[in-house]
């Protein structure tokens, strides 16, 4: 069984064996040798006194040769084993790894010279971050933004992602990035001593990155509950029968952790679609099918649609045709579309919908065919219910929610509302628009999410600016320059822990 | 810079020479050349080289002990110094325990009501006094002379050797210096031709900054199990962990050996020092009698005494790792676990017969069974046991 190692300061360490197990399959698992208390006190230390003595187009030249190594595709069968998402989709998510290394180091330093009176210099400290484990690209997608603007990360891989974060990290020391500078660490979190390292971490870092929901990432990551003991009264010094907790008052403090650090979250999700128009034309049915079932583990896959227009019953029509024709099967089937899917999540959604339709408040246009515990066909369901949990459900499995809506206007009114009636706490990751008519910035500028695409798939990722973020000017510290005509300015290029040229 | 060499496996010529002089002219053996106990012949002697020489002058202490140590007199009122002549009659003994069980009701009673229980009513100079094993109760004293800390430290400085600490190298310790063996630490150091530096408060960040300023290259410090490593424990002890937090880098490229005290290297630091190539290093012992056992860094790379398998170090203090057999305490056997006692042969102040720390040891190798050519025991799995009796069938030996 392959047993992956934290890797810090450019080498693997390890103590402590754990098993990960696919929850699909019974015969694949691999072991993680996770990092220890002093391990994970040496990632601390290397990171905080890494030293990146290269400069941009360096450090950029390092990503472009680690996007040339062909190492990104080897755990591929690794990841369809432990997500349940088909080969043929996880294969495309790799082949999109060497893109990110190559290319977003060029969109970043594009924008860095974008100013030339601009100098830019990366915040102080190091990043940590949380890997979510749910798509295979983000460690690639991190490195290339912090090894492009220099500054020192530790990656806490989640177990499901280890063989690929593992082989990423690699391949970006081995083209010569200090190891230092670039760390991976995983543990047991199912052993709640290593709570601790986390907050080790977390507390000695800068920047935080993380993914999740709030409320998941505050319970999780960022809080940490203590219960301290306060006298109630001056102790007698006779206990008199009296126990000590017949003088101490628990109170439980509540430290925040992400207290004084940059944070960039990554919350959102529930992407939704907007249909305009007949389904049938161009290729709108297969943009749904794709947004909705090619990754539906990820953030950004559709969950939701909103039919706008008269001919809500035949494009359920459609688009259910659409699903029955999706090949279920194993997803190490190259042809397989539909893949596995937690049994508890199956079990919950089976629950819900049978529950929903018997109450009338949800109609399936689709058979509720579960093949196997791991397993159902794709699920298209409709409702007229504007407060409908399915319209909030962001549940890991194929499934689509459908609501009619007359205009453009209600539709965006709907996919901006939530259960409550009030606007959804965070925005949505991504809406889609699909038209064969066209909108104007005028008609979508009031759609609540942070990408809107038109004609586009909702899991098409804005590299730079992801979930509206601005990676470059949340991760760096900027000061203009005013230079006269006469001068010649020269673009500061200022790698961590030097000071710019002028 | 000298490393260890397998030199260490030979007996000094002057060894037997220094014996020979003085082992039948003194009194007691603290009065013999304090060198004598630094000299790594003790660890290639056989065991009955090692009884012969020693048996003498434990029958000194046990009658020191039987006149003049009020702990002892329950224990010994039906002891005849005079008779423990060889080891039958030494295993016979019954041992000193601090805590009630099947041996008796312990001395730590005695104790609270008066520490001097502990220190031998002929003393006539002055000693140092030392608190030991607090975990279960209230700490008992150790009492020792200057001499008798200069042997203990000379022993040390022997482990230090096994250890792969030379001469000319520079040590700086974070251990309690007020403790028996901080001060100990920094004897043999020195005793061994080191450099040597103490932290007092000072921070991680600043031990660092130490370690690359004055070119450290041997650190002695402490690791705990993670499990005790909680808030409420941490005191204002440095450990490992946070010397690694604040410069890794440092300690990978510095540091030639890494001394961790405690009972037991834990695992994880184990791992770090393979991962970082750093050399791991213990020696075991406690306020009532340094040095007791040391692991090695030197040797086959395949050898038994690495990490946790401990050489037993004999003299100045006899160790042993017994079991109950035909009411006698007598030896383990390979591959035995039993309860780790010692004997002080060299001491003037507090006298220590069969005494039982509280420990439990298993015997790994016997005498010159290891790899490394050093031919004392080997033990390993030193671990706390609550009671004696949890490993010995109990019952207390006749005297």
């Amino acid at each position: 069984m392959d047993v992956y190692k934290s890797i810090i300061g450019g080498k693997e360490r390890g103590n402590g064996e754990f098993s990960v197990n696919s929850p699909f399959y019974d015969d694949f698992g691999f072991m993680i040798s996770g990092a220890s208390d002093l391990a994970v006190r040496g990632a601390i230390s290397r990171a905080t006194n890494a030293k990146i003595e290269l400069s941009l187009d360096e450090r950029i030249a390092i990503l472009q040769k680690a996007a040339a190594k062909p190492v990104y595709d080897l755990h591929v069968e690794d990841v369809v084993k432990i997500t349940g998402i088909p080969i043929r989709n996880v294969s495309a998510y790799a082949k999109d790894i060497p893109v990110m290394l190559s290319q977003l180091p060029l969109q970043i330093k594009d924008s860095l010279n974008h100013n030339p009176n601009r100098v830019r210099e990366t915040k102080p400290g190091f990043a940590y971050c949380v890997l979510p484990g749910n798509d295979l690209r983000v460690t690639a997608y991190l490195s290339s933004i912090l090894v492009t603007l220099g500054i020192p990360a530790i990656l806490k891989a989640s177990k499901e992602d280890m063989p690929t974060a593992s082989e990423t990290v690699k391949a970006i020391i081995e083209s010569g990035y200090p190891g230092d500078a670039l760390n991976l660490v995983c543990w047991d979190t199912s052993n709640p001593a290593t709570k601790a390292n986390h907050f080790a971490i977390t507390d000695a870092a800068s920047i935080m990155w993380v993914f999740g929901s709030d409320a998941t990432v505050d319970d999780t990551l960022r809080y940490e509950r203590k219960i301290t003991y306060t006298p109630k009264t001056k102790m007698d010094t006779k206990t008199d029968g009296k126990s000590l907790e017949d003088y101490l008052n628990p109170v439980e403090m509540k430290i925040d952790h992400f207290g004084g650090k940059t944070v960039l979250r990554h919350g959102s999700g529930r992407a939704a679609g907007i249909l305009l128009g007949d389904v049938s034309e161009g290729n709108k049915s297969k943009l749904i099918s794709k947004s909705a079932f090619d990754y539906p583990i990820g953030c950004n896959a559709m969950k939701s649609l909103v039919v706008v227009g008269e001919d809500y019953v035949d494009t359920l029509k459609v688009l259910a045709e659409k699903l029955k024709s999706m090949k279920v099967g194993d997803p190490l089937d190259y042809s397989t579309e539909v893949g596995y899917t937690s049994p508890k999540v199956l079990d919950y959604l089976t629950d819900r919908i049978k529950h929903l339709t018997m109450m009338g408040q949800a109609c399936l246009k689709t058979d509720l065919d579960r093949i196997s515990p791991k397993q159902m066909a794709p699920i298209l369901v409709a409702t007229d219910d504007t407060l409908s949990e399915l319209l909030v459900s962001e549940a890991p499995a194929y499934m689509l929610t459908a609501i009619p809506a007359k205009t453009l206007d209600e539709a965006i009114n709907i996919v901006n509302t939530s259960i409550s009636g009030n606007k959804i706490p965070h925005k949505r990751i991504a809406v889609s628009v699909l038209t064969n008519n066209g909108v104007t910035t005028a008609d979508i500028k009031n759609i609540n999410a942070h990408h809107v695409r038109i004609n586009r798939k909702t899991t098409d990722v804005d590299l730079l600016h992801h979930e509206g973020h601005d990676y470059v000017g949340e991760l760096t510290n900027t000061k203009t320059f005013g230079v006269s005509d006469l001068e010649e300015t020269v673009l500061a290029d200022v790698p961590h822990g030097k000071k710019a040229k002028t | 810079m000298n490393k260890p060499t397998r030199d260490l496996c030979a007996i000094e010529k002057e060894f037997w020479s220094t014996v020979r002089d003085n082992w039948d002219k003194v009194n007691t053996a603290s009065e013999l050349p304090v060198k004598l106990w630094g000299m790594h012949a003790w660890e290639q002697l056989s065991e009955k080289q090692i009884s012969d020489l020693f048996l003498p002058h434990i029958q000194g202490q046990i009658a020191r002990a039987k006149n003049h140590m009020p702990v002892y007199k329950e224990i010994y009122k039906n002891v005849d110094p005079t008779k423990i002549t060889d080891l039958d009659s030494f295993y016979t003994l019954p041992p000193l325990v601090k805590d009630k069980s099947s041996f008796g009701p312990g001395f730590r009673h005695l104790v609270q009501e008066n520490p001097y229980v502990m220190l031998p009513n002929d003393l006539q100079m002055a000693y140092l006094m030392f608190p030991s094993g607090g975990s279960k109760g209230a700490a008992t004293p150790t009492f020792v002379t200057v001499r008798d800390r200069l042997i203990e430290s000379t022993a040390f400085a022997r482990g230090f050797r096994y250890e792969g600490m030379v001469p000319g190298q520079s040590m700086l310790s974070t251990y309690n210096s007020s403790h028996k063996g901080g001060e100990e630490i920094k004897e043999a150091a020195l005793l061994n031709g080191m450099n040597f530096r103490q932290r007092g408060k000072e921070s991680a960040e600043t031990i660092i900054d130490w370690i690359e300023k004055y070119k450290i290259n041997v650190l002695l410090t402490v690791q705990g199990p993670s499990s005790e490593d909680s808030a409420e424990n941490k005191g204002a002890n440095l450990q490992l962990k946070d010397l690694i937090a604040a410069g890794e880098k440092t300690l990978e490229d510095n540091i030639e050996v890494l001394f961790l005290g405690g009972y037991r290297l834990v695992d994880e630091a184990i791992q770090w020092s393979e991962d970082v190539g750093v050399p791991l290093v213990s020696l075991l012992g406690s306020s009532e009698a340094i040095p007791q056992a040391t692991n090695t860094n030197f040797g086959p790379a395949t050898r038994t005494c690495k990490h946790n398998n401990l050489h037993l170090l004999q003299g100045p203090h006899l160790v042993e790792i017994v079991k109950m057999e035909s009411k006698a305490l007598v030896p383990v056997k390979r591959g035995e676990t039993g309860i780790l006692a010692y004997t002080t042969v060299a001491r003037t102040g507090t006298v220590y017969v069969r005494y039982f720390p509280g420990d439990k040891a298993k015997l790994l190798k016997g005498y010159g069974e290891c790899e490394c050519g050093l031919k004392s025991p080997v033990i390993t799995d030193v671990m706390r046991v609550d009671s004696p009796d949890e490993i010995l069938c109990g019952g207390c030996v006749s005297g």
